[in-house]
Formats: C-alpha cells, sequence, structure tokens
C-alpha cells in the first residue's frame, strides 16, 4: 500500500488529511526539491510548485532533481515529471515564473500551506505578505554552509520582514550551500509541516537554529 | 563579565565566544561596535533569553554576567 510506511505515525484519518492539503512550493532548487518530493512521499496529493530558472552545473552538489540529464532543463518542468514518477495521480501544477511584484497572486488562493524555499531575502518577505493577504501558514526556511533555520510563520506575524530588515544578502552569499545541509533543513521543514497538520506540538511563529558543525541546535526568535 | 557568543558568519568578528569587562551603562550597540562587526550582518540578538531585531535590542544596557548572542541573517534555499 502506498504510504503504508508513515502509518507508524498518522492514522488512516489523520492520512487523509494530507491527500486533502493543497501546497505551493516556491523554488525548486536546493530546499524546494526535497520539500516537493518529501510532500508527495508523505501522501500529499496537490501541488503547486514555482521557479523561473533551470538547472545548471552549480546545482549538481545539492539540488535533488540536478543531473547530467536536467542541466539547461525547466527546473518546474524537469520536478514536475519526477513527482508524477512517484505518484502519477498527484494532481501538480508548475509555473514558470519569479516570486516577484509581477507574480499571478491567484496562485495562492485555495492553497492550505506554503513553503519559502527561494535563496533570496526580497522574495522570502514578499511570500510572507501574500501569505498573510490570503491567510495561509508558511513554513520558512534558509541555509547556508553548515547552517540553516526554519520555523511555521503564521499570517499577520510579520517575523520574515522583521529579520530580513534592512538586509539585502544573508550569509549564503559567502558560506554557499553544500550538498548535505538542503536535504537536512528541508526534511526539518517537512517534519514541522506533519506535526502543524496532525496538531502537535511544533515550531508556530518560532525559529529555529541549526548549526550541524558544532551541532547547535536553538530557538532565537519567537512571537 | 559579559559573555558574548557568535554564530555561524559573524564568528570572523571573534570566534564562538568572547568575554567583556563590565561597564556601568554598558550597551549591546558597545559590544557590536567594539566588535566591529556590521549591523547589516546582524539579524537576531538574544540577551539573557530575550530575543529580538537589533534595532530593538542594541540600546538595551547589559547587566553584569549577562550573556548575549549575536546571529547573522541567512536567506539560502
Amino acid at each position: 500500500m502506498k504510504y503504508s510506511r508513515n502509518m507508524g505515525i498518522m492514522n488512516d484519518f489523520e492520512l487523509e488529511k494530507f491527500k486533502k492539503t493543497k501546497a505551493l512550493v516556491v523554488g525548486v532548487g536546493g530546499l524546494g526539491g526535497y520539500i516537493a518530493s518529501s510532500l508527495v512521499r508523505i501522501g500529499v496529493s496537490s501541488i503547486t510548485i514555482v521557479d523561473f530558472d533551470k538547472f545548471d552545473d552549480s546545482n549538481l552538489n545539492r539540488q535533488l532533481f540536478a543531473t547530467s540529464k536536467t542541466i539547461n532543463k525547466s527546473k518546474v518542468e524537469v520536478v514536475k515529471q519526477e513527482l508524477l514518477d512517484i505518484n502519477p495521480e498527484l494532481n501538480i501544477t508548475a509555473v514558470n515564473s519569479k516570486l516577484d511584484e509581477l507574480f499571478d497572486k491567484t496562485y495562492f488562493e485555495g492553497i492550505d500551506v506554503v513553503f519559502d524555499a527561494v535563496d533570496n531575502i526580497k522574495s522570502k518577505v514578499l511570500i510572507e505578505k501574500y501569505c498573510s493577504i490570503f491567510n495561509i501558514p508558511l513554513i520558512h526556511g534558509a541555509i547556508a554552509g553548515w547552517y540553516g533555520q526554519l520555523g511555521i510563520i503564521m499570517p499577520g506575524s510579520n517575523i520574515l520582514s522583521e529579520l530580513y530588515k534592512d538586509k539585502e544578502k544573508g550569509i549564503e552569499s559567502v558560506l554557499m550551500s553544500p550538498t548535505f545541509t538542503p536535504g537536512i533543513v528541508a526534511n526539518m521543514m517537512i517534519s514541522e509541516f506533519v506535526k502543524f497538520i496532525l496538531k502537535k506540538e511544533a515550531l508556530v511563529n518560532q525559529i529555529l537554529y541549526i548549526d550541524l558543525l558544532d551541532h547547535e541546535y536553538r530557538i532565537i526568535y519567537k512571537k | 563579565m559579559i559573555t558574548v557568543k557568535l554564530y555561524s558568519a559573524v564568528r570572523k568578528y571573534g570566534g564562538k565566544e568572547v568575554l567583556f569587562d563590565h561597564k556601568d551603562g554598558i550597551t549591546v550597540r558597545d559590544i557590536v561596535e567594539d566588535l566591529k562587526i556590521p549591523l547589516k550582518e546582524l539579524s537576531i540578538i538574544i540577551l539573557d533569553n530575550f530575543d529580538s531585531t537589533p534595532d530593538i535590542m542594541l540600546d538595551r544596557i547589559i547587566k553584569d554576567g549577562a550573556l548575549l548572542h549575536l546571529f547573522p541573517p541567512m536567506a539560502g534555499g
């Protein structure tokens, strides 16, 4: 049976909740590739993915769907096909677009949860703004080198606009993205999403900081 | 004594931990300036378990024995 190995942490009724959840993943590179894959494998059956980019050589070290065969191909088209290979019945919408002021915000309509997997501050703050407008919880994640952060941003809390106020770029511009950090942080985001749907205690309006080098994990911001 | 813990990229300004002698009226801003950390490289400051952003925290006066944590912004995806 599909997803049967997930049934140790949820019952049939709870699995139905995931099947009915409509998720929007913005960015399907480092974090987003793992997020999209895990969403399908946890049982989510309706996913919209957004990205304007194509895979290139520099993505091969860490992006789940970057392979020698997908270089120069549209990320959303590649990821769409990969997700359909996992679940052919998936309801998938691929949006080849940047998340900026010109983005068609109607893609946020009817969405139950949004995943922030973009790689720049401007888009992260915009996603938070759109999630507040459409009253959607946002699963935030960010990575740089050995480090990551994640949390669930509830509509109106404006946590990201506070954390990134007057900032143009983060430390990833120096520390970059090694092989393992996106997969770890992405699946911690999925874990928080699962807890949130199952109404367990999750990182709601809290930011968890992760230091994989020195094994430091602490909540660094809460509202 | 004041203990300042630096995280990820701001460790280049002093390593993992820096100790400061306490002075009356010393603020978070004094510590940040002493370490020569540009404000754009700070996103979250925690002083004795109270967390907030630099604009809220910089002018807070630090008590003797305090623990200060400094975090940079992170936005990779």
